[in-house]
């Protein structure tokens, strides 16, 4: 039961992406809540220990959209590694400013990729399967999209702040710096 | 650090068998996985869905009480315009039947519907489509139109699972649905541009297509009756071959606050 709370995180956190946020954000500016749970995980607990519970938000991302499954998945991870790779971010968890702000830049970076990877995805797969409909993001760098990055970035503060406490509950060790 | 560590080495793996999966798995309404996770969570989807419909609606409330007045005055006038429309319309509600028979549109009474509840939206994609919690097992079927209670045209099936459905809205870009303008007859093909724009394409350079026409649903592909309200005609203009006309449409359903819509289950 150690874990439960994670576990129930991440489904309110499904049921906020594909549920709620609909009703108070217009279409094409939903914040992206999954990334900002893989990079509070990454930050919080390194790639191995959150390896499973991003698996798990992808698939539940996965069951919501319209992709191929697995697809997002597989962006959530390449993002946590990447995020690893980057471990600095978690030396400055003292300069709460700084902090602060290479969180929402992560965050905000790490939504362009992962949007990126599943159009790269969804191009491939229309490289596969002719006729396919609806595969494509209708990626265009606009106000919507700019506001949805900024929304995706400003996000983290709510996720990591829960993310965070999970730890203190439930004895799993953070990542070390 | 070898690139082979036990980290490197689990990420590779796991991308590894990912991709086996993406390559495996399919788009389609068959996926057993996809429709059982939408079954065990459609219930919470469906209540927060409502609750949060709740939330909004009371918070526009409390941000519209400062137009409340104003708001009456303008109801009260409004009222009155009313009450001579309705004398004027209840001449032209006989003229209107014999229209609609002259233009085979379906009376809204003869279609079989089926009431839905919207239970989420597709919100990490273009956002322009949603989940209804109707599925299979209630007979919907892929293709099949969705409205809202007014006989306005939102979308179509696009997936079925057993107790779910998931709905390309009109605004969706790789959406297609034969259009008609009610004023002119011209034909041509509703699709959605970016955000929650829509536009009819490829209108005959011979008809004549006006700003605040009506774009109604023409019948002419499998699943949609005739007759549906799509909305009015905005801007007019040449599509870049210059062979065919285009005009942006601007939808009478609001897509961003949509709650309960109607499947059209036969016509």
């Amino acid at each position: 039961m150690k874990n439960f709370n994670l576990f129930l995180l991440i489904l309110v956190l499904f049921i906020f992406q594909f549920s709620i946020l609909g009703v108070f954000f217009q279409s094409g500016r939903i914040p992206n809540l999954f990334v900002a749970l893989v990079v509070s995980l990454a930050i919080i607990f390194g790639f191995e220990k959150s390896l499973p519970w991003v698996v798990f938000a992808g698939f539940l991302s996965d069951a919501g959209s319209t992709w191929l499954f697995g697809s997002g998945i597989l962006a959530l991870v390449i993002i946590l590694w990447l995020i690893d790779k980057v471990k600095a971010i978690a030396e400055f968890r003292s300069k709460r400013y700084l902090f602060a702000f290479l969180l929402f830049l992560t965050t905000g970076v790490s939504s362009v990729a992962f949007d990126i990877s599943i159009e790269l995805i969804l191009k491939a797969e229309k490289l596969f399967s002719l006729g396919v409909s609806s595969a494509s993001l209708n990626l265009s760098f606009g106000t919507d999209y700019t506001l949805k990055t900024a929304y995706t970035a400003l996000s983290v503060i709510a996720v990591y702040f829960f993310v965070r406490k999970i730890p203190k509950r439930s004895n799993i060790i953070l990542a070390r710096k | 650090m070898t690139f082979f560590s036990r980290k490197n080495t689990k990420f590779i793996f796991t991308v590894v068998l990912l991709l086996f999966i993406v390559f495996l798995s399919f788009r389609g309404a068959d996926n057993p996985v996809k429709g059982t996770t939408l079954w065990l969570i459609s219930p919470f989807m469906k209540t927060f869905r409502i609750f949060s419909g709740g939330v909004q609606g009371f918070f526009h409330f409390l941000g519209s009480i400062g137009e409340l007045k104003e708001d009456n005055e303008k109801l009260l006038n409004e009222n009155q315009n009313l009450s001579a429309e309705i004398a004027r319309l209840k001449d032209t509600a006989e003229e209107n039947k014999v229209l609609r028979s002259e233009m085979s549109l379906i009376p809204k009474a003869k279609y079989d519907l089926e009431a839905s509840f919207v239970i989420g939206q597709d919100a990490l994609g273009s956002g322009s489509s949603i989940f209804i919690d109707k599925g299979e097992n209630k007979g919907i079927r892929e293709g099949m139109a969705v409205i809202v209670s007014n006989g306005i045209l939102v979308g179509k099936i696009n997936q079925v699972f057993p107790d779910t459905s998931k709905v390309v809205l009109i605004s969706d870009r790789e959406s297609a649905i034969a259009g008609e303008v009610l004023e002119s007859g011209a034909k041509g093909i509703i699709r959605g541009t970016y955000g929650l724009g829509t536009m009819m394409d490829m209108i005959s350079q011979a008809e004549v297509v006006k700003e605040g026409d009506t774009a109604i649903t023409s019948g002419l592909r499998g699943g949609i009756p005739r007759g549906l309200l799509i909305g009015k005609i905005g801007q007019v203009e040449q599509s870049e071959d210059k062979l065919f006309q285009q005009a942006t449409i601007f939808p009478s359903a609001n897509f961003s606050s949509l709650k309960v819509v109607f499947i059209v289950k036969s016509f």
